[in-house]
């Protein structure tokens, strides 16, 4: 499906979508003091190979958490769109490899050209793969088929250079001022690097047992992948990996770990490896960890996610942010039954309200007013 | 000491506020930490064991209530040389962008609680038993309460006046409870904050205001609140004599 032109658009699209809020140019991103006050934080923790050092950078925003099902590509799709409403040119970017599926959120037929032909075939440049979805504005860069990625990683290093690369450069040819990359479940290596790559990572839980276990498992997994990131690119390897045994030290007390948290073990560790700790705490701070509630049914299930964020500080010592919940609705599978998009199927569902509100609170916790 | 006994011994850290944190603030605080550690709570599932979290409940219980006491607080905080010059006298509500400046926080105090870090330190609540004279364990409940007695309640002095008042007056008059108060040299507002009583009921009862007063059971638990505070002795017959007087007035005002 290609983008709609005026007329069309005026008929397909609901009042809200049009008037002046379509995408302008803006410096928004030049103008960001939180984002440039935290850029140094922020580099000192990404994945060895990512050098945005003096380059143009979009707002990078992950969505990931763990489980499988949790409304991470619901939640990917509408926070690409409610940017690009904000007036920030977005690309949504699928690497949930091996079950990519956002371009379904998007009511498009599987791409032909994605990801995998850019990044590991080859064949194709970047922008021949984005793909213009119904909202001016959003782009999306597809995922692609099982069979062409070889297993969950092929995504190295080296891909992984590409990758963030090109997304700066999109940045450069003023392309894109956002993007939202819709991450797979699970907490593989690829996965976490991907999330600790992002200006703002969004956990998305559902309010039961299983899912809040494997979002603090991701987030666990993420800290000690910033902490590894952070002693690659100062050089100090050997001093990471102590203080990474450091933090794992069984104390004692039954269960593996820490009783109190990890936020506590490197702040007591600060006297044996002053610079390093300073150096992780500030990659700490450079990032946020967004939570995300889904599937709400009561106001319980709310305040589950207040209590993660203030135990994900206390615990990993993370910089988190409760940035909303979404209600239990039927609109969502009905929208995808439709094949049309949620946004548009159902404009004024609570859902829909909600996945504004949420990406209103990210926007806020990067720093746009 | 085991190395996770150490990081968070004191009131303010275990709430997670700042020392000059309004009494507004420390309630949010307390309040966002008793929703995730309470009962229940799904946040905690997989990462913070039952015992941890009724530990970490425990210690916020117990710091809450110092830090919501003005009068306990103060002393806790001459004790521990925190200052809360600056502050806002108005209650606000809490920055959430606290991140950096917590942890940075968190590590001032640390230096200042000693160089080494990794040694014992002069922990308020080694061993879980508080030092603080103004705080005692019942045998009901493991959480300590405030004991509810004025300073200088004890003295010689006070108790000769304690009996020269009481000799003198009424043990049903309102009026002499308030000289009872002002012999201890205990003003209106810190027996109010200390027990919690209505100061309208104080009021009404120190002023024989019968018709602003509620059911004479109500005014017996009062009353004896006010007396356990003030330290009188044989409070009973003050508090019968009260209530006799109540009863008699509020009989009268029904016929």
């Amino acid at each position: 499906m290609t983008e709609l032109n005026p007329p069309q658009a005026a008929r397909a699209l609901p009042q809200a979508f049009l008037g002046d809020r379509t995408p302008r140019s803006t410096n928004r991103l030049v103008d960001n003091a939180l984002l440039t006050r935290r850029a140094h934080g922020w580099e000192l923790g990404l994945p060895p190979g990512i050098e945005p050092k003096g380059r143009q950078v979009p707002v990078i925003i992950a969505v990931g958490g763990g489980k499988g099902g949790v409304g991470k590509s619901l939640v990917s799709a509408n926070l690409a769109i409610e940017l690009a409403q904000r007036g920030l040119k977005t690309v949504a970017v699928d690497l949930d490899i091996g079950g990519a599926n956002l371009h379904t959120y998007f009511a498009l037929q599987p791409p032909q050209i994605t990801l995998a032909d850019v990044f590991v075939l080859g064949q194709k440049r970047l922008d021949e793969a984005l793909v213009p979805t119904q909202i001016a504005g959003v782009k999306l860069l597809a995922g692609g088929r099982e069979e062409i990625w070889g297993g969950a990683h092929a995504f190295d290093r080296s891909a992984m250079r590409q990758l963030f690369d090109a997304l700066f450069s999109l940045r450069e040819q003023g392309i894109a001022d956002a993007v939202v990359l819709d991450l797979g479940a699970g907490s593989s290596r690829t996965t976490v690097d991907f999330f600790s790559a992002a200006h703002l990572g969004l956990v998305t839980a559902l309010p039961e047992p299983t899912s809040i276990e494997n979002a603090y498992a991701f987030l666990k997994a993420m800290m000690f992948g910033v902490l590894e990131h952070v002693g690659e690119r100062t050089g100090s390897q050997e001093v990471a990996a102590e203080l990474r045994a450091l933090l794992q030290a069984p104390d004692g007390r039954g269960g593996q770990g820490p009783t109190r948290g990890y936020a506590e073990r490197v702040v007591q560790a600060s006297a044996l490896y002053p610079g390093l700790v300073s150096q992780l705490t500030q990659a700490f701070q450079g990032r946020v960890v967004g939570f995300a509630v889904n599937q709400i049914r009561c106001q319980n299930d709310i305040d589950v996610g207040k209590s993660m964020e203030l135990i994900g500080e206390r615990y990993f010592g993370l910089n988190c942010r409760y940035c909303g919940y979404l209600n239990y609705d039927e609109a969502a599978w009905k929208a995808l039954r439709n094949r049309r998009m949620l946004a548009l199927d159902f404009p004024h569902a609570g859902l829909t309200r909600r996945l504004k509100d949420l990406a209103k609170a990210v926007l806020q916790h990067l720093g746009f007013a | 000491m085991e190395l996770d006994k150490q990081g968070s011994s004191d009131y303010y850290a275990v709430l997670d506020v700042d020392p000059k944190a309004t009494r507004i603030q420390v309630r949010e605080a307390f309040l966002r930490i008793k929703s995730a550690y309470g009962a229940g709570s799904a946040a905690l599932y997989s990462l913070v064991s039952e015992d941890e979290a009724r530990d970490q409940l425990a210690r916020a219980e117990e710091a809450y209530r110092i830090l919501n006491d003005e009068i306990a607080r103060r002393d806790y905080d001459r004790k521990m040389g925190f200052s809360r010059a600056g502050a806002h006298s108005v209650g606000g509500v809490s920055s959430t962008d606290g991140g950096a400046e917590r942890l940075m926080y968190i590590r001032e105090r640390e230096q200042r609680a000693g160089s080494d870090s990794w040694a014992p330190s002069a922990s308020f609540m080694d061993d879980g038993q508080p030092v603080d004279p103004n705080v005692v364990k019942t045998t009901r409940s493991t959480l300590p309460i405030i004991k509810l007695s004025g300073s200088k309640t004890t003295a010689d002095e006070v108790k000769a006046k304690y009996q020269a008042v009481i000799a003198s007056g009424d043990p049903g008059d309102g009026d002499m409870y308030k000289r009872l108060r002002e012999a201890a040299e205990i003003p209106e507002d810190e027996l109010i904050e200390r027990t919690k009583l209505s100061i309208a009921y104080v009021r009404a009862i120190e002023a024989n205001r019968f018709d602003r007063l509620p059911q004479a059971v109500y005014v017996k638990g009062c009353l004896r609140s006010y007396f356990r505070y003030l330290n009188v002795p044989e409070s009973e017959k003050l508090v019968d004599a009260f209530s006799k007087r109540l009863i008699d007035w509020q009989a009268n005002k029904k016929s």
